[in-house]
């Protein structure tokens, strides 16, 4: 079970490099799987942070790093980011 | 806990409605705004052509066909300006209040009722048979492959509209706006102002004066005032210079040549290099043009600066009804009726505007004052032809060839090839005006109705023949000059008139650089670090004949006032931002001017209609345009001198202005600034004015005027530079990398060694 819990978070994470849909699922999903409501509000924004983090270390490779760094648009993003996940996570109200 | 769940999901769907937008564009790595991926093989229908990107990010061209060429270039320059290339479509076809709303309604209404689109229209139809018609179709199927399949500019996204298909009627219409921003030029009407506010003691200003041949019919300055805000800054100004190799060091003439125009973000010019079957063409061209403009092959050189002829006329008729007078005839104006779509609050409101033209033109009403518009560009026009042809030349003769195609806007063209030659010829369509059989200038507003001052041979809206023109050959030039310089200044012609001095600019750039040039003829053999140094000369001619002035007022000044004086005495007349002397003379200047035509703005008339500086300062120190009528005493050059030292040195405390470059800073807006500035180039204190060689200047409306390119050929070594960069993404790191070494009046090389980031079209 374990496993299928860490497929589908990474795949859901998968996702994410293509459509924020995936942003959303991961999220959702870390709800889910979290034992608590304050857990999954932790993991969810600890996923956003990680991910967004990691998109600029991506854009660095490509040479965008001092232009995102100092885009307001770029703060934005983390935001939608941070904000998504964590609103997914909260539908483990579901559960 | 159903009513919980209930909430949560709502609440949720609620949040994804709203943000979906965002997402879409801002969400980490697949956010269409982020330029994560980029493309390095692309589909051409023509054949194969290799790109490569260099460390400037100009794109080197290598190709074996010209429709592959024009193909990959249509493509390229799409990826790096379709923006701008959009943004001055838009303008010139009155379609920016769609995207940008009401703010740009009332240009939309001046340039749909001018019609460009229909001139541009017709300038293909006339083309669709030449050599180049194919390659404006294959350019367009290159920037519409890159519309349909790629991922948009960021602008477009930020502004949330997709731009349509480029078609060749697009890329002359971006010619047609070019030659707009050099001639467009309303100082007829403005003339017609000043007559009437100032009478005709005003006309001592601008010489050439006409005696009674003025207008008779009273003109709407509230219409002038509208139609000004359209009007090209005829301030703008260019410089340009070549030199036979007699001169030089190597033996081979060297050429330069930078134009001024607004220095916008990206800026105006597109540099690139492109080798067709092993043929180098290397230049700048306008994004939207797949061909280069300015710059040099295998072969030769050349390079503009704008004559600024009077290039446009206007007609005034009588009406009856609907109805106008020609030539004893009542005629209907042409009329079509225009949906304008404005973006409002309310969504987009579709407006309708009767567009109409009379036999001389573009019908412009505002106010209940009516002319018609007649300019050299509203018919069919060749210069993309003559463009092509300067491309490919061979020799002198293949040159000149290619510019008896050249119509709008007339340029001062130099030339120099490998072979030893140089050459000027100031190339375009100038137009002859009689009344009653007699030439006449064109500065006035004519009797459309008595057909008076039309051109003979001008079909506006349609196929012109051009013979009421002066003929090519007698367009004055000069072949195999030592050396020649030009600035906007006078041709010196007289057999016809090209228009009168606020036609032209002051001729101080002019002066500096005969002056230079003199100098280091009678010296040495010549550099390209020379031309260099001429191209980044500060020194400042106006302040050489105007600073005598101020100091002429020195023993009636206080203490402050000397101690401010002080700092002239022993300037050099250089406009360089580290300079105090330049700084108290910049500010002195504008309130000199003021003071001194004080008549003019208490009549309602702003800077754009006072004279050249040339006339100010050639004024006799008595003139009764020093004498402020509401004091009693009369006053004299040196007492206005003394005044606007006073208020020059209240305008410097006040704003803490301590050298030349706190007040002249460079601050390019890119043309989202009003919503987001993040995108507009760095800030930094600049050298240079509108009257020095180096040329940089602040404009009234917040606009930056100055060199939109610089370039120095020697046909060994050449160099060049844009204001900013040749990309305009954000995120490239071409996007302002010129910027620093443009300021400081640096180079890069231009050569044409082939290299950097491939991408192949095939």
């Amino acid at each position: 079970m374990y496993l299928v819990k860490v497929l589908a978070i990474v795949f859901a994470i998968a996702i994410s490099l293509f459509h924020w849909i995936g942003i959303a699922l991961t999220g959702a999903l870390i709800g889910f799987f979290a034992k608590s409501y304050r857990s999954a509000l932790l993991f969810s924004s600890l996923y956003a942070f990680a991910f967004w983090a990691f998109f600029i270390a991506y854009s660095a490779t490509l040479g965008f790093f001092n232009k995102f760094i100092g885009l307001p648009l770029t703060y934005l993003s983390l935001a939608l980011t941070v904000v998504l996940a964590i609103a997914s996570s909260v539908l483990r109200v579901l559960k | 806990m159903r009513w919980r769940r209930f909430v949560a999901v709502l609440a949720f769907a609620i949040l994804i409605y709203l943000a979906s937008n965002y997402l879409t564009l801002l969400a980490p790595f697949s956010g269409t705004l982020w330029p994560l991926e980029e493309k390095k093989e692309i589909k051409n229908p023509y054949g194969k052509v290799e790109m490569f990107y260099d460390e400037f990010g100009v794109p080197h061209f290598v190709a074996e066909n010209e429709k592959a060429l024009a193909f990959a270039i249509g493509y390229v320059q799409a990826k790096d300006r379709l923006f701008q290339m959009d943004l001055y479509r838009r303008m010139m076809r009155g379609e920016l209040s769609e995207v940008f709303g009401e703010e740009f309604y009332e240009s939309d209404v001046f340039y749909r009722k001018m019609d460009f689109a229909r001139s541009a229209e017709i300038t293909w139809e006339s083309l669709k048979d030449s050599e180049i018609a194919e390659l404006l179709i294959a350019y367009s199927e290159g920037v519409n492959h890159f519309i349909e399949r790629e991922k948009m500019p960021m602008e477009f996204q930020l502004a949330n509209y997709k731009p349509k298909k480029w078609t060749p009627v697009d890329t002359l219409l971006i010619a047609k706006q070019i030659a707009w921003g050099l001639t467009g030029n309303f100082w007829d009407l403005k003339r017609a102002v000043i007559l009437e506010k100032l009478g005709e003691k005003a006309l001592e200003l601008y010489p050439m004066s006409l005696g009674h041949e003025h207008t008779i019919i009273r003109v709407n300055k509230s219409f002038v005032d509208w139609m000004k805000s359209f009007e090209s800054d005829s301030s703008f100004g260019s410089n340009n210079w070549v030199i036979s190799g007699n001169f030089t060091t190597t033996g081979k003439p060297m050429l330069a040549n930078d134009p001024h125009l607004l220095l916008t973000v990206p800026p105006v010019w597109y540099e690139m290099h492109i080798q067709l079957n092993g043929f180098n063409v290397r230049g700048v061209t306008f994004p939207g043009v797949g061909m280069i403009i300015i710059g040099r092959n295998d072969f030769l050189a050349w390079g503009f600066t704008n004559v600024g002829a009077d290039v446009i006329d206007f007609y005034y008729y009588v009406w009856n009804g609907s109805k106008y007078l020609y030539k004893g005839q009542w005629l209907e104006p042409e009329r079509k009726v225009e949906k304008v779509r404005v973006k409002t609050a309310r969504g987009i409101e579709e407006r309708e505007l009767v567009v109409e033209k009379t036999i001389h033109g573009a019908l412009i009403e505002r106010y209940g004052f009516r002319v018609a518009v007649a300019w050299t560009g509203l018919t069919n026009t060749s210069e993309a032809l003559a463009i092509y042809k300067f491309n490919y030349a061979r020799n002198i003769s293949d040159f000149i060839e290619g510019l008896k195609f050249f119509s709008v806007p007339a340029q001062n063209v130099v030339y120099a090839d490998i072979y030893g030659n140089t050459m000027y010829y100031p190339a375009g369509k100038y137009p002859i005006r009689l009344v009653d059989g007699k030439e006449v200038p064109g500065n006035r507003i004519f009797n459309g109705s008595a057909g008076e001052g039309e051109w003979r041979g001008f079909r506006a809206f349609g196929f012109s023949t051009w013979e009421g023109f002066i003929p090519f050959e007698e367009i004055p030039h000069v072949i195999n000059p030592d050396y020649i310089a030009t600035a906007n200044q006078e041709i010196g012609y007289k057999k016809h008139y090209l228009g009168d001095a606020m036609y032209f600019a002051d001729p101080y750039r002019g002066m500096r650089i005969n002056e230079v040039l003199e100098e280091l003829a009678a010296k040495k053999k010549i550099t390209a670090e020379d031309f260099m140094n001429l191209q980044r000369d500060t020194k400042s001619k106006v302040a050489e004949y105007f600073v005598p002035f101020i100091l002429e007022a020195y023993p009636n000044m206080d203490e402050k006032l000397r101690a401010y004086a002080e700092n002239l005495k022993n300037w050099d007349y250089r406009m360089e931002k580290d300079s105090k002397g330049a700084l108290i003379f910049a500010v002195w200047l504008e309130k000199f001017v003021n003071e001194t035509f004080d008549e003019f703005f208490a009549v309602g008339l702003d800077k754009s209609y006072l004279p050249r500086l040339y006339v100010l300062q050639n004024l006799p120190a008595n003139s009764e345009w020093f004498d402020d009528k509401r004091t009693e005493v009369v006053e004299t050059r040196s007492d206005i001198a003394l005044r606007a030292l006073n208020l020059a040195i209240q305008e410097i405390e006040k704003k803490n202005y301590k050298v030349y470059g706190d007040l002249n800073r460079l601050a390019l807006k890119h043309p989202f600034t009003k919503v987001l500035n993040y995108f507009d180039y760095p800030s930094k204190p600049m050298d240079g004015d509108e009257f020095t060689v180096f040329n940089f200047r602040r404009t009234s409306d917040g606009y930056q005027a100055g060199s939109s390119w610089r370039m120095i050929v020697t046909f060994e070594k050449d160099y060049c530079v844009i204001p900013g960069g040749n990309s305009g993404n954000f995120f490239s790191k071409n996007y302002d990398d010129q910027l620093i070494l443009w300021a400081e009046g640096k180079y890069k090389v231009c050569d044409f060694s082939v290299r950097g980031e491939r991408i192949v079209f095939g």
